[in-house]
């Protein structure tokens, strides 16, 4: 054992970044479940709509349950049960469902709270446990519409609510209770201590539900210096009058929800006053700053693109007046500027990156708790963890190598007597190891467990009808089918896995950085996933390319070489072109058959040239008309809508306000069109 | 205080009917959204094509160092296509997801509108796809139909 203090502090730094993890998965449950209440009312489930919210839920119960925090994995496991029958649909999904769901959302919210300031305040969750478990739906509330509607809300307001605010105002009105805002106007020298003294006289008689910064309070009145705050609170009566005073401070508390017939008791406590001021805070403050930065990055960017484009019409400028001294005195600053710009944009990008070790550290506490849970017995081996990615995707990158690591404990290695008989030593073995390969970094996580047991993947395979019986299956398409979702060949559901959903999790998520997963298994010796990610999602060099009359930014880190393509050894196999490459078929990608454009664009002549790019052991050839140039390019986030496109890495804004896409040749599907799930 | 996070973002879909509108065209019919979602309104600049992705998405166009993803209005909504040539412009929207732009054929007015409560979308409108309707409001220059942003964005409910 290390010093008990030097344990302690290693031991809060990594339930900081857990629990900065699972703010960002509620933060992405309550938006999923706003997605779920917005969609009009079915019988059956929309499976896109549940599947985000299981997979959120799961990736909390691996995380709880890893750190200990029973009474979280718990209910997020009860929880998880009910989500698995709605995706399966075997539950009706009803608004009581969603309600039920909200609340659920809400309770871990709060445990996750308490755990983390440790405040073990003992909150009673059976009869939520309860009602998950029987799956039921809650008793039908007066209306099917959001009571939330019902509210004389400001809309401003109403959208600064949190998720659990809005779920408390909800149970509150459907409990029957009346809903006040209050408005204060407060001495700007000692606010905090005046809404503390209101708050809590407020408290006495209502539930505080929260508490807002309102602008609408300061403008008039006889105080010119005055701050103005909203209260919302929900219960029977305001206390007083509501245009009087409450301690010192004018309060004008009007009723903004309707007053229904007084229903059954609520189902969770309300809150102590603690509920107003630090809802959101399970992390610390590291998270803004690196936005911050991000922006700044941005802007640093921006800047050098500007400068290269009054670079390019410098030259144009020089080119046409060979003999103008000024032009080329201009020229030769815009180049000195350019080259003071350089270090301050890789400084910006250096800032970013933090050693693999971090994600590393966190991963090496889990093995043991993880192992012993088991029964097992692991030993673990870090390599590489000086190797530097970007602190956004070593961020993302903590989930799915958390999954993959609970995959090779749960199902690589067995158990000690299991190993003693395969003449293994009684201990496994874990080997977590990183390098650099340009742009990118490579993650390899190897077990010497059993390997994926290939009969295993057909009996399950074949028991979720995704396989005939009998019907073929290698061993390329039984490694890829473990990453399936809800594909499991675990019999039992533990509390860190056996559902289906963790390599499922852990694809969903690589790819989401623009990153890929290979596995290498061998039965009786082990498995191997390797993990490749960009080291950074920002600033890369890059290769421009044209074709299918566009430009093109391929990273130069992932580009292997170019070729240039003879039409005799060109041809199609199953739809797909594929090139006779000295070493080896290479399947080719043609944008111009994959964007529709305008019918003017030349046709472009067969042959021309390939790029060959992508990870090894399945290159790629990207076909193109001609080559550009080479040039550091700031790749920029497309949005939601083309998020889940394979094969893109951003867009890239080179200096003449038109998007030129980034590829991601490690991504990159040839021929398969992608289909994301529709709803 | 509440701390502004993921969870208080801008909400795209305020509740129906409220607040000023922004009013505009597309294929003849008078469609609105609320205001409130719109960042800012520019003109249209041929976008950058994606491979992969659904007709409607019309490609990407980057707009003040951040990318806009163009949606085309009238393909989701079942309109017939934009004449080429054409002028048309682009309401800029934040999204969760980053910068959306709805192509339109014109924007005509920001206003309020009569009603707050907007009535069921009558099927004579001839919209193809209803369900990213979220009714007609009386506006002081005659019906509209307000959209609802999220669905319009996302192209489904």
């Amino acid at each position: 054992m290390a010093d008990g203090r030097g344990a302690r502090l290693e031991r809060d730094r990594l339930e900081r970044e857990f629990f900065a993890e699972m703010e960002e998965i509620f933060d992405a449950l309550a938006a999923d479940l706003r997605a779920l209440a917005a969609a009009p009312e079915k019988g059956r489930p929309c499976q896109a709509l549940i599947n985000p919210i299981f997979r959120g839920v799961h990736s909390l119960k691996g995380i709880a349950g890893s750190l200990g925090f029973h009474g979280l994995a718990d209910l997020a496991h009860a929880f998880e049960d009910l989500l698995d029958r709605l995706r399966l649909g075997r539950a009706d999904l009803t608004r009581e469902t969603i309600g039920l769901m909200e609340s659920s959302v809400d309770a871990l919210f709060h445990l996750a709270r308490d755990v983390r300031h440790g405040t073990s305040a003992a909150r009673d969750f059976a009869e939520l446990r309860a009602r998950l478990h029987a799956g039921a739906a809650a008793p039908p509330s007066g209306a099917g519409a959001d009571p939330l509607d019902s509210l004389a809300l400001d809309p401003g307001l109403r959208s600064s609510l949190s998720q659990y605010e809005e779920g408390r105002l909800r149970e509150r009105l459907r409990a029957g209770g009346r809903v006040y805002l209050a408005r204060l106007r407060l001495d700007p020298q000692r606010f905090d201590e005046q809404i503390r003294e209101v708050t809590r006289e407020v408290g006495r008689t209502l539930e505080v539900l929260g508490v807002f910064p309102d602008p609408v309070a300061a403008a008039p009145g006889p105080a010119p210096e005055a701050v103005g705050f909203a209260i919302l609170a929900a219960g029977e009566a305001f206390p007083g009058s509501r245009g009087g005073a409450i301690a010192g401070v004018p309060v004008e508390a009007t009723e903004i929800g309707p007053a229904l017939p007084a229903g059954s008791e609520e189902g969770i406590a309300p809150p102590a006053a603690d509920g107003v001021g630090d809802l959101h805070g399970l992390s610390g403050s590291l998270r803004v700053p690196v936005e911050r930065l991000d922006e700044v990055l941005a802007q640093v960017g921006d800047l050098s693109m500007a400068a290269m484009a009054l670079q390019r019409s410098a030259r144009a400028a020089r080119d046409a007046h060979p003999g103008d001294r000024a032009l080329r005195d201009l020229e030769q600053k815009i180049g000195a500027l350019l080259l003071r710009l350089r270090p301050l944009q890789r400084s910006a990008v250096k800032i970013r990156l933090v050693p693999l070790g971090q994600v590393f550290n966190r991963l090496a506490r889990l093995v043991d708790r993880t192992a012993r849970a088991a029964g097992k017995e692991v030993d673990l081996r870090t390599l590489g963890g000086e190797v530097e990615i970007d602190k956004a995707v070593m961020d993302e990158l903590a989930t799915p190598l958390m999954h993959l690591l609970l995959n090779a404990l749960d199902h690589g290695i067995e158990l000690p007597h299991k190993r003693a008989r395969a003449g293994k030593p009684a201990r496994g073995r874990l080997v977590l190891s990183a390098f650099q390969r340009g742009g990118h970094a490579l993650i390899e996580m190897s077990d010497d467990g059993g390997g994926i047991d290939l009969a295993a993947v057909r009996a399950a395979a074949e028991a979720a009808g995704r396989l005939a019986p009998g019907a073929p299956l290698s061993r390329a398409e039984a490694h890829e089918m473990i990453f399936a979702p809800g594909f499991s060949t675990a019999r039992t559901v533990s509390r860190v896995s056996g559902r289906g959903v963790g390599l499922d999790v852990a694809r969903r998520a690589i790819r989401r950085l623009k990153g890929s997963i290979q596995t290498r298994s061998i039965e009786g010796h082990g498995t191997t996933f390797t993990v490749t990610v960009p080291v950074s999602l920002v600033l890369v060099p890059a290769l421009i390319v044209r074709a299918g009359g566009q430009r093109f930014a391929i990273p130069i880190g992932s580009v292997r070489e170019n070729v240039r393509l003879e039409p005799s050894r060109l041809r199609r196999v199953d739809g797909i072109q594929v090139y006779d490459h000295p070493r080896g078929p290479l399947p080719l990608v043609r944008f111009e058959d994959l964007i529709p454009s305008p019918s003017d664009r030349p046709e472009t002549p067969p042959g021309g040239y390939a790029v060959v790019a992508g990870p090894p052991g399945r290159p790629v050839g990207i076909v193109v008309d001609g080559f550009i140039g080479r040039q550091e390019i700031i790749i920029k986030p497309i949005g939601g809508l083309l998020e889940e496109v394979p094969g893109l890495a951003g867009a890239a804004d080179l200096g003449d306000a038109v998007a030129v896409l980034v590829l991601d040749p490690e991504s990159l599907v040839v021929g398969e069109p992608h289909g994301g799930p529709v709803c | 205080m509440v701390a502004p996070s993921a969870e208080t973002a801008p909400d795209p879909s305020p509740p129906a009917g409220a607040g000023p509108l922004l009013v505009f065209q597309a294929a003849g019919q008078a469609l609105a959204l609320p205001l409130l979602t719109v960042v800012e309104v520019v003109p249209f600049r041929p976008p950058t094509p994606v491979p992969w992705i659904d007709r409607a998405v019309l490609g990407l166009l980057p707009l003040r160092g951040r990318m806009v993803t163009l949606v085309d209005l009238r393909n989701r909504l079942g309109l017939p296509p934009r004449p080429p040539g054409g002028r048309a412009q682009v309401i800029i929207v934040e999204t969760p997801g980053g910068l959306v732009g709805l192509v339109v054929d014109a924007v005509t007015r920001v206003g309020g509108a009569r009603t707050e409560a907007p009535r069921a979308a009558p099927a004579a409108l001839g919209l193809a796809r209803p369900g990213m309707c979220r009714g007609v409001l009386e506006g002081a220059e005659g019906d509209v139909v307000l959209l609802d942003p999220d669905s319009v964005i996302r192209g489904g409910p």
